[in-house]
């Protein structure tokens, strides 16, 4: 189905809207993290869960794929994995006597990577670098990959046995990270009632397509970034850089991804441009798993999100650039 | 470099002039009337200073408009305390009077309106200079030199010591001054605090400061008292020692050779009682003296009893005689003689005040201006008793035998008149039954002297018959006191008179209601003094006859002027007069009310000025949408609704909630337009933004109670928030 040209914000919006209307039916109770895994497949960003096993973090990704009708390849990430699984392989075909490649898990449009500190770094990279680049490269040749593409990884506490932690370059790839949390008594209550009709997820309906969504990302694209406001998206990012509790501040690429996030933030609210709260919105969430705490902050139970939040009330709120 | 402009200097300022006051405390017998007036120009000054900094003014209009303010209130004040008249001659004459006060009164000086009018004055021209230092000059360090000026002056002035204490408040409000603008605590880090050059600063400023009140001090110890104040001469303190008349009058009338005292020539060519000074005590023991507080000037102004009275100048020539009293008819009005002399405003007596007091008339040369009263007979018969004096005048002496009271109640019969009843006592007196004696006993044997002479005795001089009538005048509830000096004396052939020391007299002074102190003669031997009393009696002097009684008969004397005299040349230029007056009080009131009003007005005036200024037309669109969004802010702020925080966009959103419908709609569209003018890529037309913002400003206000209505526009409470 061909949308005849960029939508609306208005309509970015609905489309918004109906995506995360959809993924609800089947994750009770967590609107939030829903709303943030549409923001970040909009601002054409990946999405780390990092949470406990059997929170949903695998509904989450599948229903997102189910909703917009787009190819959803699930990589369980073990440690014997190897990189050709995730990005594809070149096979020789006898009959034609060519090398043929032969796609790996991630040419998709929404890549679930299933703990993917389970897997060793080697193949960790390999999927990390597909997300940057939004391409793979094997035997010299490039291999585009879908639009939209987002990769959910989801990833146990680092506590837990037998896995290899993302290193920070790693998590920073990543636009966002939530947490799924257990879920309210109440909303676990009626999952169990959902769930004794059968196979949940397959009650999930696309509401859209990849390509309204490909075209719904070009939209957001023109969402205006005052230079005040990319003023201060810079201010907060270096703020978490001199803070004191942070013995790791934020990168560049956290602006970045601060930037784009906001946009999603702003076009939702059918704004072209962004306002200063868009960019607090989303704050917590685009920074917190990029920024290492100092021990003596760890050791006071100050975790990122409110170091974070104390940044965001430090940093003064533009006015007028 | 960096010097802290803090809105509030000009109230600390204002806070420290008025501490820089307190020193003047010994100099003024109240300090009260000078702290609480100098409130209106302090106050005014801060109030300016306060709001136009807050509005961020120019230091020069800020400036400018305090120096404004305080002329405006201090001329005020000054018409208020000033007599009516034209208000330049007003001020003008209170400045005189001012000077005047302060130049012939020793500390403490009384608390009139012209003293009060120029420590207003001195408070004005302090918070000038220490705002000037302040905020204009930005050298805080030096207004340790005015704040201290007070203190400077009281120790100049005052020679006994004064107390330490009394810079205590200088000190402290130099150094709030110093505190406020150079900065301490949070609100100094600012400021140029870093580093060790703002240290030195301090440090340079601190110890200029010091060095200009050590400075002070120094010299006020070590200057030499010049003849300005002489009653500080000497060492010694408190006023002069005044010996007691009454003894040396005895002494001439007793002296068996009859000297010289002086000699005399009257612009008339008429004889008169020369006086030298008035006892207002009486008391069994006889008359005296009380404490004088003397003047220099000013003299013709202070007795207002000169209507009715020839102005006559008299021409001394005194012989060796020492006294410290210069002989002068009553009612003097002013001298010229080598010497210092001050004269008591009670009783207009002349009193030496040099170096030599009593060596100050031996051969003397020098005039008198007097205005010698001259009422009729009828005239006094006619007159009440005067009242608002000192009630010393109308102590009847303790101890006066109760028969005297009948006595007198007998002699005063049916007359109703205090005039009339001084008439019958001194016809009483003057009577046969009164002898005159020099060899009377004099008034040692003490407590009863009055009594017995009126009683027993009859038998006496000029103090008993003084005394007597004084006595039974008071009886009268007539004030009345003893006037001592010379009877004419004798004519010479060329014109002057003589005076010589049995010439000496004492006679009493009774006041009446509109014609003041009239004297009296109701010592038989003496013709009357002056001839209106006792025309007929134009008999030599010491004839020990007795006069016969007064007659109505006008004497011949050709010089008694007529009851209803011209208009003496001597009356007060800014005496006041109805329709001036009118003007010149009603004019202060307006002025002050207005400048009250005004300041009142200030702070909605100052909002309503910022409103224009926010929203007028032909802003930038940028600024033109902040300035409005400001305006918005401050409507909250005035009418006390609470403020978001955040951007214009969720803040319109959120504060619109409790608004009605058409408040909201009107606030969600400014900061919908606001936010587009700071945040979007093509901004937003802010034409519609001062309409959008009136309307809310009316929503606000119906929305309001009265009082918040009332508060939103007289004390708009966000002129005290920094707007951001």
């Amino acid at each position: 189905m061909n949308q005849p040209a960029t939508p609306s914000l208005h309509e970015v919006s609905q489309l918004a809207s109906r995506i995360a209307g959809e993924m609800a039916r089947v994750i009770e109770g967590k609107p939030h993290q829903i709303r943030m895994a549409v923001i970040v497949l909009l601002a054409e960003g990946h999405l780390l869960i990092e949470d406990v096993p059997g929170v949903g973090k695998t509904v989450l990704a599948k229903s997102l794929g189910r909703a917009i009708s787009g190819d959803v390849k699930r990589i369980q990430f073990t440690p014997d994995l190897l990189p050709s699984d995730v990005t594809g392989v070149s096979v020789f075909n006898q009959s034609t006597r060519e090398f043929e490649f032969k796609p790996g898990g991630i040419f998709a449009h929404i890549v679930l990577g299933d703990e993917i500190n389970r897997a060793s770094p080697k193949t960790q990279s390999a999927l990390l670098e597909a997300m940057a680049e939004s391409q793979v490269s094997a035997d010299g040749k490039t291999y585009q990959l879908n639009q939209p593409f987002m990769v959910i990884a989801t990833q146990n506490p680092i506590e837990m046995e037998g896995t290899y932690p993302l290193p920070e370059a790693q998590r920073d790839r990543f636009m966002a990270r939530i947490t799924m949390g257990y879920p309210a008594r109440r909303s676990e209550v009626a999952m169990l009632a959902a769930q004794a009709g059968g196979d949940q997820l397959g009650s999930v309906t696309a509401v859209t397509d990849a390509d309204s969504v490909a075209d719904a990302i070009k939209a957001v694209r023109s969402v205006y970034v005052a230079p005040v406001i990319n003023d201060y998206i810079v201010s907060i990012v270096e703020a978490t850089r001199e803070h004191p509790d942070l013995r790791l501040g934020a990168s560049p690429r956290a602006s970045l991804h601060l930037m784009r996030a906001s946009r999603v933030e702003a076009a939702l609210a059918g704004r072209d441009y962004v306002i200063p709260e868009d960019v607090r919105a989303l704050a917590a969430e685009v920074l917190s798993h990029r920024v290492l705490p100092t021990v003596e902050a760890q050791v006071a139970r100050r975790d990122p999100a409110a170091i974070i939040t104390s940044v965001l009330a430090s940093v003064p709120t533009p006015a007028r650039g | 470099m960096r010097f802290t402009y803090h809105p509030f200097s000009s109230v600390v300022v204002a806070i420290a002039v008025w501490l820089g006051l307190l020193p003047l405390s010994p100099l003024l017998s109240e300090l009260e009337p000078v702290l609480a007036h100098s409130w209106f120009i302090l106050g005014a000054s801060a109030v300016v200073g306060l709001g136009l900094a807050l509005l961020r003014a120019p230091r020069a209009l800020i400036l400018f408009s305090q120096l404004l303010v305080i002329v405006g209130v201090l001329a005020w004040r000054g018409l208020e305390m000033a007599p009516a008249g034209e208000p330049l001659e007003s001020l003008q004459l209170l400045t005189a009077e001012g000077v005047e006060a302060i130049r012939s009164n020793p500390p403490p000086l009384p608390m009139e309106s012209g003293v009060l009018w120029l420590t207003l004055v001195f408070t004005a021209v302090l918070v000038i200079v220490v705002e000037l230092l302040v905020n204009g000059l930005e050298q805080p360090a030096w207004t340790i030199a005015p704040l201290a000026l007070g203190y400077g002056i009281s120790a100049l002035i005052i020679t006994r010591d004064l107390d330490w204490l009394l810079l205590v408040p200088v000190i402290a409000g130099y150094v709030a001054i110093l505190l406020s603008v150079t900065g301490a605590g949070e609100a100094a880090g600012r400021a140029s605090r870093a580093g060790s050059y703002h240290v030195s600063r301090t440090l340079v400023g601190l110890a200029t400061g010091a060095a200009a009140l050590a400075l002070a001090i120094v010299i006020a110890t070590t200057i030499p008292m010049g003849e300005k104040q002489p009653w500080n001469d000497g060492g010694s303190d408190g006023p002069i020692q005044l010996s007691d008349p009454t003894v040396r009058l005895n002494e001439d009338l007793h002296r068996p050779t009859d000297a010289p005292v002086l000699t005399y020539r009257t612009s008339n060519g008429e004889p008169a009682y020369l006086r030298t000074v008035a006892l207002p005590s009486l008391s069994q023991s006889g008359a005296g003296l009380l404490p004088m507080s003397l003047s220099r000037s000013g003299m013709e102004r202070t007795y207002e009893h000169r209507d009715n009275a020839e102005r006559v100048e008299v021409e001394v020539q005194m012989a060796a005689v020492p006294s410290e009293y210069l002989p002068a008819p009553f009612a003097a009005a002013k001298w010229d003689a080598d010497g210092l002399w001050s004269y008591d405003p009670d009783t207009l007596s002349i009193v030496a005040a040099g170096e030599d007091r009593i060596q100050q008339t031996v051969n003397l040369h020098y005039k008198v201006e007097s205005d010698i009263p001259s009422p009729t007979r009828s005239q006094i018969q006619a007159a009440g008793a005067g009242g608002g004096l000192d009630s010393v005048t109308r102590e009847v002496p303790r101890g006066l035998d109760p028969s005297v009271t009948a006595l007198t109640t007998q002699v005063v019969g049916d007359a109703t008149t205090a005039g009339d009843k001084a008439l019958r006592i001194q016809q009483f007196l003057r009577s046969d039954a009164f002898d005159y004696s020099l060899q009377a006993p004099t008034s040692s044997s003490g407590s009863d002297a009055i009594s017995s002479f009126l009683l027993d005795q009859r038998s006496g001089y000029c103090i008993h018959f003084a005394s007597a009538m004084i006595a039974m005048a008071r009886v009268e509830g007539i004030d009345a006191r003893m006037a001592i000096g010379f009877t004419p004396g004798q004519q010479q052939d060329d014109g002057t008179y003589a005076v010589t020391s049995h010439d000496a007299h004492a006679w009493p002074e009774l006041y009446l209601d509109g014609l003041g102190w009239v004297a009296f003669e109701p010592t038989p031997a003496y013709q009357g003094n002056p001839e209106y009393v006792d025309p007929s009696a134009m008999q030599p002097e010491a004839s020990p006859t007795p006069a016969p009684e007064s007659s109505p008969t006008p004497t011949v004397a050709p010089t008694v002027a007529p009851p209803s005299a011209e208009p003496t040349p001597t009356a007060q230029p800014t005496a006041p007069d109805a329709s001036d007056g009118g003007i010149g009080a009603t004019g202060g009131w307006i002025l002050g009310a207005l400048a009250l009003l005004l300041l009142l007005a200030l702070p909605a005036l100052i909002r309503i000025g910022l409103r224009q200024a926010r929203l007028r037309a032909g802003q930038e669109p940028d600024r033109a949408a902040d300035s409005a969004w400001n305006e918005v802010r401050a409507l909250f702020a005035d009418y006390r609704l609470p403020w978001p925080e955040g951007s214009p966009g969720p803040v319109g959103v959120a504060a619109a909630e409790d608004l009605p419908p058409d408040g909201a709609a009107a606030l969600k569209e400014i900061s919908s337009t606001v936010e587009r003018s700071r945040f979007a890529r093509d901004g937003a037309a802010p034409t519609e933004l001062p309409a959008q913002v009136n309307a809310l400003r009316s929503v606000l206000s119906g929305n309001a109670t009265t009082g918040t209505r009332l508060k939103a526009l007289l004390v708009p409470a966000s002129l005290w928030q920094s707007g951001r």
